[in-house]
């Protein structure tokens, strides 16, 4: 059977993990403040099973070896043998920690986490505490988690198993189940009950129509036997009894609802493994009395989601495309013959087309909330380390984003975080003395303006220091002792390579990885960050980003024959000029004054060698864009207008090309490409006459 | 999941390690790329220049939308350049996960060529002759079998005197 493909399903397996490991991180941190929610518990319960039962399958044993001791513990705290506590918090996050680890180890042999052995002690420490006299037998034995489980004390169990008839359209496997049983112990005798059977004719053979019988000795648990069968559909039944009164007694303390010795053998999911169960089936969405945000409205929604190959996607985005383009193009040779009402139902299904080509964009969209939950941890570490109170708000998570954009936003974003939670909130005795409440806010908000994504981080913390930004930035060489630099752009100094402000190098942050990476990413993704800060009273750093990389709004251009897009983010004005007002510099460029400031001039023609035909115009048409905080004038021959393009890049089939950041196809199949106004300025000018290279604002 | 092409599922092999080769006029040199790499052979379209590349680069194509590079081989052989014409064709190859339109003066035909037929590229000097992947001798004419692979890859071909 498992000749198949395995690593395919492990693929897979580490995706879903890594969701259920954010799933149980979600519910954990609102644990702290909900101790008692028995929700959150099952939440975090169900996922750790998730975890080690796929792992067991995919024999990935350390991950499951691990999540079952994780799992005996949860099992007890959600049974009430245990309190949450912050340390027992403290200690699960750090679980989740491990199980990553362990998973990256499994994944990409990675090392194995250091803190294994710690953790998995700590994990056993606290399963012996709640348990008293009762342990579990797979536990008890153990100290180090490289050590083999021991055999202890056995059970016998009788195992009764009646899938419901529709048992395999629900995707289960009586096999399955059969399967994990024996592997939790031996099977000492197993009944097959074929009395629903059917004759031959009548049989459904997707139906299921046998029942199960098994005595099991085990060493696990009832409620681990129970466990097995968590995921039932409602209709199936199970029970599961202690063959002996008093093995039961022994090893079924946590068990909600006793068995006698008489009890019925079938009992309903429901009634016998508790609250969790019942709303299993019908109700995938766990109640909670939190509305604002929580986790499992989330965890319904993956319910309906399809996990789709991104390449495949692209492809599909990328057809869809070319749908357009051919619409269009036949609207326009319908156009040229006036086909009347041809003409009529073409910009019918134009209108279709673009907006299938609308919703085909829509698809890469996802939610930024997952984004989010994970700075809810950046802080709260943070706090934890530094002995400051720090509440932390989100607001806007449902806002979409284009899922690479949210993919390559995650990294800077927690150094952003981090950094407000270190260096921007102050220590709670400071915070008295300044006025303020103790407890620090760090908030997130994302919202959407126009063609861009806002996120706003916000802290009410001490705000930059500007005399001391100022210092820094003197004492690097980065300003020159007697700049004369306004507010902004002293703030903005902290966006430059190598700046740190702490005053002190803390384990938080503050390793010379500073927010220069921050800005190179967030500009990466044709994005920009820039920074308000008023002393004592906090800073706000606003990131904008596009939508979606997939589009751009472009400014196209014609240079000579060719036609050029220019990203519409980084146009600020066009402007016509007589030759006259252009101004050489001692051979080394050219600029012009606009409006009292000095501004270079960028010829395209010549950077990009395209022949120029138009060199004696009586006007100069100039596309004047801010690249970095920097303005440039860029020469163009026509400005054609501004269009929405689908961005493809060239390093596809080609490579990257210096001043060029990708390609598009235009409305008559031609393809243009689109400048990358950064590069095209450090591109060398072909006329060596007049060389102008212009040096990056940070080489 | 074998790896292994049985014989009659290849169609460029068969059975006695004939090879398909597409066969193209450059500067009325006759020249021959392995079938199984060619997608498709397309009219010349205008294509989009790329700024600053190489000559033999003659800059971008769309082909049903994707962005496809397309390289001159009479440029890339350093030979005199045409006037391009009905007969000037693009053949559309893949050279690994890329595409790639090759500017050739017009294709000829397929040619079965068996694996003892080819004979090695001659040894010019010192002139690299590693994208040439050997002759083939059909009749009276004298086809030489490019590596595309190699040629599109390797830079150094690209200054062949």
């Amino acid at each position: 059977m498992m000749q198949i493909d395995v690593s395919r399903f492990r693929a897979a397996f580490f995706v879903e993990a890594a969701d259920h490991l954010q799933s149980m991180e979600a519910a954990l941190l609102q644990l702290e403040n909900a101790p008692r929610d028995i929700e959150l518990l099952n939440t975090i319960f169900r996922a750790a099973h998730s975890i080690k039962g796929a792992s067991t399958t995919f024999g990935i044993e350390e991950v499951g070896r691990f999540t079952h001791v994780l799992e005996n513990l949860l099992e007890r705290l959600r049974d009430g043998f245990l309190s949450t506590s912050t340390e027992l918090v403290e200690l699960l996050l750090t679980s989740i920690d491990v199980i990553e680890a362990l998973i990256a180890n499994a994944r990409d042999n990675a090392p194995l986490p250091e803190n294994l052995d710690v953790v998995f002690r700590e994990l056993q420490r606290f399963n012996s505490q709640s348990s008293g006299e009762r342990q579990d037998p797979m536990v008890a034995a153990d100290t180090s988690f490289n050590s083999s489980r021991s055999p202890s004390t056995s059970g016998r169990y009788r195992i009764s198993l009646h899938p419901s008839r529709n048992f395999f359209a629900f995707g289960q496997d009586p096999l399955l189940l059969l399967r994990e049983l024996h592997e939790l112990g031996t099977v000492l005798q197993i009944h097959v009950d074929d009395s629903q059977l059917p004759p031959l004719s009548e049989i459904q053979p997707e139906d299921c129509y046998l029942a199960w019988t098994i005595d099991l000795e085990t060493d696990a648990s009832e409620q681990t036997l129970r466990d097995v069968f968590m995921f039932l559909d409602e209709d199936s039944r199970f029970s599961v009894q202690a063959a002996s009164t008093e093995e039961a007694a022994a090893t079924t303390t946590s068990n909600a609802n006793p068995l006698s010795p008489a009890a019925d053998l079938s009992v309903s999911p429901a009634a016998a493994s508790g609250f969790d169960d019942i709303q299993k089936g019908n109700d995938p969405m766990p109640r909670s009395s939190s509305e604002a945000k929580n986790p499992s409205k989330q965890r319904s929604g993956e319910n309906e989601t399809v996990r789709v190959d991104r390449l495949r996607l692209d492809e599909l985005i990328n057809q869809i495309g070319e749908l357009v383009i051919g619409a269009s193009m036949v609207e326009q040779e319908l156009l040229s013959v006036a086909a009347g009402r041809g003409l009529e139902s073409m910009s019918a299904l134009g209108k279709i087309v673009r907006d299938l080509q609308e919703m085909s964009l829509g698809l890469r969209m996802v939610p930024i909330d997952a984004t989010f939950q994970k700075m809810n941890r950046v802080v709260r570490d943070v706090a934890k380390k530094l002995s400051k109170q720090i509440q932390f708000v989100t607001t806007g998570d449902d806002t979409e984003l284009d899922k690479s954009v949210v993919d390559q936003i995650s990294d800077p974003l927690v150094h952003m975080v981090r950094n407000a939670a270190d260096h921007g909130i102050e220590p709670p005795e400071d915070r008295i003395a300044a006025g303020k409440p103790a407890e620090g806010v760090v908030s997130l908000r994302a919202y959407q303006q126009g063609g861009n994504i806002y996120i706003e981080l916000k802290d009410d913390g001490r705000g930059l220091n500007r005399q001391r930004i100022l210092q820094k930035g003197i004492e690097r060489g980065l300003v020159d002792a007697d700049a004369n630099l306004s507010d902004a752009e002293i703030c903005n100094l902290i966006f430059q390579p190598g700046f740190s402000t702490a005053e002190t190098v803390t384990d938080v942050s503050g390793r010379g990885v500073g927010m220069d990476v921050v800005r190179r990413n967030v500009e990466s993704l044709q994005g920009s960050v820039s920074i308000k800060s008023i002393e004592g009273q906090g800073s706000t750093i606003t990131v904008r980003l596009p939508l979606t990389l997939a589009i751009l709004d472009g400014l196209l251009v014609r240079l000579t024959e060719e036609v050029f897009v220019i990203p519409l983010l980084s146009v600020i004005e066009s402007i016509c000029i007589r030759p006259s007002d252009i101004r050489s510099i001692v051979g080394v460029g050219e600029v012009i004054t606009l409006r009292g400031e000095v501004v270079p001039l960028l010829r395209l023609h010549r950077l990009l060698n395209i022949e120029n035909q138009q060199n004696f115009d009586e006007q100069v048409l100039l596309v004047i864009v801010e690249d970095q905080g920097r303005r440039l004038a860029l020469k163009v021959d026509e400005l054609l207008g501004q269009q929405q393009v689908v961005i493809k890049n060239l390093e596809a089939n080609f490579r990257k090309v210096p001043g060029v950041a990708g390609a598009t196809i235009l409305g008559d199949g031609r393809v243009a490409l689109i400048l990358d106004v950064y590069g095209v300025s450090t591109l060398p000018s072909i006329d060596s006459q007049n060389t102008h290279r212009f040096k990056p604002l940070e080489a | 999941m074998s790896t292994v092409l049985s014989p009659e599922l290849s169609s460029a092999s068969t059975d006695h390690g004939v090879s398909q080769f597409l066969t193209f006029t450059l500067n009325d040199q006759e020249m021959g790329i392995e079938i199984l790499g060619v997608q498709e052979i397309k009219n010349f379209t205008r294509v989009t220049p790329i700024p600053n590349m190489p000559e033999c680069i003659k800059g971008v194509m769309n082909l049903r939308g994707t962005v496809v590079p397309i390289v001159d081989l009479r440029k890339k052989f350093n030979m005199p350049s045409a006037e391009y014409n009905q007969f000037t064709v693009i053949i559309v190859v893949n050279v690994g996960s890329r595409i790639m339109g090759l500017v050739v003066d017009a294709v000829s035909d397929v040619l079965n060529v068996a694996a003892d037929a080819i004979e090695d590229a001659p040894d010019l000097g010192a002139i690299d002759t590693s994208f040439i992947r050997g002759l083939a001798k059909s009749n009276d004419r004298l086809v030489t079998l490019l590596d595309i692979e190699h040629l599109l890859t390797d830079n150094t071909a690209t200054t062949l005197a």
